[in-house]
């Protein structure tokens, strides 16, 4: 007989069943959406961040900058092999060596680099060199891909009246210059050649001066503040966890193992790559981590005005759904329902209006959550199953409290008066 | 008679007229502070991506022809602008490496850089690999000067010592560059350099990697955050719909017992327009003020500054409302009163 009441309850008064559907589904749509969205939208930014650059400097470990130590260039691969745990997170780095060398007679700062190269580490190949650090550099005329290539920067260009095509003698090699940079940054001074052909300039064949990498990361600011606040704590800390990790609290040092802080990796460069010092590029890394911060906060708050709104929305509907029903709820009880009959009835309802419209929610929220990945990003975000069953309970809860408010009113009904309203 | 209908409706039923006026409070001030917000959050959001650094570096500058206190008033929109002064400074018979800079322009040029200490004022500033090298920290003296702070970069100015540009003049130093973060797009940053560095004789370096990666990032970002508002205020308007239109159905008897009293359709019409009027009024006003607010504080939660009153955003927002509200609760009403009077008093 309940299930009889129930059933043609829900098939009946199909237009009021279907606006409380519609209200549940939308709001979990809206509310699982923007979730959704919060949850991915932090790792597109961070990639989108990296065309800004490299946020990693590595040096030869203990030396002083520009005092002539080298790290060799056969073990650079090593930065994206199996020692470094993070090795994932690295998507690109470039190996320099400088020298000030007579470029046609004058002076000139001479930089040598790859461009792009294919590398192996461990069975993986992946590709190195500035294109994976640099991809937001101006060049004009081509990224030099030979030995005898070159490429000047933009004001030594002007300096020295080159362009593309234009030939310059480095002490005994002659050198091309198939494009003209502009970075903004020292390279705009500089001739950039071959990283072989700086080594024998330098007379240091095989050698590194530093490397740039670049490299997804979490911000680690907050950490600063948990040691004990300021910028000198964060450097400390990054020094206790190099000499000695076993001083520090084991919570946090498992923080820093399994969370790619910029000094996280910075720690794991310098342990894939003997004798090196690891430092993240404080201007690139914390600009990153505010950026990040703010952009995920923005999207947790609509995500949660969404909820708000919507449970707002659906409360008020199912509220008045219940009072609006005197005289149905007069009907069950004159045939002789208990309280808790009549209250078991209303909320199955309500569940079942819950978890229909919930379902139907997720899966509009999925689609709404790809869409705007897709339009944004171009990567469709994707939708965690744990968040499909968090919106789906949600979707539940507030559908039944919003019968069991009005409960108390409805409970305290009497028939005859319910009947006679009628 | 028609205001006192109206005025009865809401005295005789207080908690339905107060849980109804909440009901399109909130979702209004959700709405206006959303709105409000969103069109704050590309302007901070590009704000913050130009913390970076400087995005416009002018070299092969004379002094003479700078006035290097007042470089702000060369171009008043500039957010930082400093010298930057390079040189060696001699403590203890080594030579050092000496950065000069404008100290608190040099703050905004570099907010990335984490300082121990504080940050330069007067007195002097060391990079981080230079006093560990030195076992020194702040609060101790360095080439006659207290170290105010220890910055960390990661870059090659961990190595050097810093002062005020003016007191690295005074050292030897020599300006090499004047600094400047600018607002705007890449090709207005471009353009403001190039402007400047005629007037000055000098040369103009845009920080390309850093205008072309903003642009791009600003835009995604800006679209992402235009979908999801879209979808919050769809949701609020719903929700006041919603409202609306379960207060029409809950008041179908009083519209049928009116009917039965002879009042017209129009008549009926007008009374609940007059009803939504005045729900307005006490839910929706107060809701647009409270979502300034709001919006004020939701601003300062992601970006940790204010933001302002947009007028545009709250008349959009209440536009928006009425209109979504009002549609969704024309169709019931229409059907509660295209019923027969004598069925609805008999609750069919």
């Amino acid at each position: 007989m309940f299930f009889r009441i129930l059933g043609k309850s829900l098939l009946l008064r199909r237009r009021r069943r279907f606006a409380a559907f519609a209200s549940v589904a939308l709001g979990t749509a809206a509310a699982s959406g923007i979730l959704a969205v919060f949850f991915s939208v932090g790792d597109s930014v961070a990639a989108e961040l990296r065309r800004y650059g490299a946020n990693l400097l590595v040096t030869p470990a203990g030396a002083a900058l520009d005092v002539g130590a080298t790290l060799a260039e056969s073990d650079l691969a090593r930065i994206k092999g199996e020692a470094n745990f993070w090795r994932n997170n690295v998507v690109g780095f470039a190996p320099f060596l400088a020298v000030d060398a007579a470029v046609d007679g004058r002076p000139t700062r001479v930089v040598g680099t790859w461009v792009d190269r294919e590398l192996a580490a461990d069975g993986e190949a992946f590709r190195a060199g500035l294109r994976s650090i640099a991809s937001a550099w101006r060049v004009e005329g081509a990224w030099m891909s030979a030995p005898d290539e070159a490429m000047a920067g933009a004001s030594l260009a002007r300096d020295r009246g080159l362009r593309t095509g234009s030939r310059v003698r480095v002490r005994d090699a002659d050198l091309r210059v198939v494009g003209v940079v502009s970075s903004g940054g020292a390279e705009d001074g500089q001739l950039l050649v071959d990283l072989s052909v700086a080594q024998s300039l330098a007379g240091r064949p095989g050698r590194v001066g530093w490397i740039l990498a670049s490299a997804v990361t979490t911000p680690e600011s907050h950490l600063a503040e948990r040691a004990g606040g300021g910028g000198g704590s964060l450097r400390a800390l990054a020094r206790q966890m190099r000499t000695d990790p076993t001083r520090l609290p084991p919570d946090l040092v498992e923080q820093f193992a399994c969370t790619p802080y910029p000094t996280s990796i910075a720690i794991q460069i310098e342990k894939s790559l003997p004798h090196s010092d690891a430092r993240p590029i404080r201007q690139a890394t914390e600009t990153e981590g505010a950026v990040l911060e703010r952009v995920r906060a923005a999207f947790l708050l609509l995500a949660a005005s969404a909820a708000v709104a919507s449970a707002l929305g659906v409360l008020a509907a199912a509220t008045s759904s219940v009072l609006d029903r005197g005289a149905e709820i007069g009907l069950w009880k004159a045939l002789g329902a208990t309280d808790a009959r009549v209250a078991l009835l209303l909320l199955s309802e309500a569940s079942l209006v819950g978890i229909a419209g919930g379902v139907a929610g997720v899966a509009l929220g999925a689609a709404a959550a790809r869409a705007i990945g897709s339009s944004a990003f171009g990567v469709p975000f994707a939708f965690p199953p744990a968040l499909a069953a968090l919106a789906v309970l949600g979707a539940l809860a507030v559908s039944i409290l919003g019968s069991a408010l009005p409960m108390r009113a409805v409970v305290r009904l009497r028939p005859t008066v319910a009947l006679h309203r009628a | 008679m028609f205001a006192r209908i109206v005025r009865g409706s809401f005295l005789r039923e207080p908690r339905r007229a107060a849980n109804a006026a909440a009901a399109v409070f909130v979702p209004a001030a959700l709405l206006t502070a959303v709105a409000n917000f969103l069109l704050d959050a590309r302007q901070k959001m590009s704000r913050e991506l130009r913390s970076r650094g400087p995005n416009l570096v002018l070299v092969g500058v004379e002094p003479k022809k700078v006035p290097l206190d007042r470089l702000r008033e060369s171009s008043p929109r500039a957010i930082a602008a400093s010298p930057l002064a390079r040189g060696l400074w001699t403590v203890d018979g080594t030579e050092i490496p000496l950065l000069g800079f404008d100290p608190p322009e040099g703050r905004r040029l570099r907010p990335g850089w984490r300082v121990e200490g504080t940050w330069l004022t007067t007195e002097t500033m060391l990079g981080a690999r230079l006093a560990e090298r030195l076992g020194l920290g702040p609060g101790d003296e360095f080439g006659g000067r207290r170290i105010e702070g220890v910055v960390e970069t990661g870059e090659a100015e961990d190595e050097a010592a810093f002062l005020p540009f003016r007191d690295a003049l005074a050292k030897g130093a020599d300006l090499v560059a004047i600094e400047w973060i600018l607002p705007g797009t890449a090709g207005e940053v471009e353009a403001e350099g190039k402007r400047l560095a005629a007037a000055w004789g000098a040369e103009a370096r845009v920080q390309h990697q850093i205008a072309a990666g903003e642009g791009a990032l600003l835009g995604r970002l800006t679209r992402a955050f235009a979908l999801v508002g879209a979808l919050v205020l769809l949701v609020c308007g719903l929700s006041m719909a919603t409202t609306l239109v379960a207060g029409v159905s809950e008041r179908r008897r009083d519209y049928g017992v009116l009917r039965s009293l002879g009042a017209e359709d129009d008549r009926i019409v007008r009374l609940f327009a007059a009803e939504v009027g005045a729900l307005f009024v006490a839910g929706l006003l107060p809701g647009l003020a409270a979502g300034l607010l709001l919006s004020g504080a939701l601003a300062r939660a992601v970006f940790a500054s204010g933001s302002g009153v947009r007028p545009l955003a709250v008349g959009a927002a209440a536009l928006a409302c009425a209109a979504m509200a009002a549609a969704a609760a024309l169709a019931p009403l229409r059907r509660a009163l295209a019923v027969d009077p004598a069925r609805v008093l008999k609750e069919e």
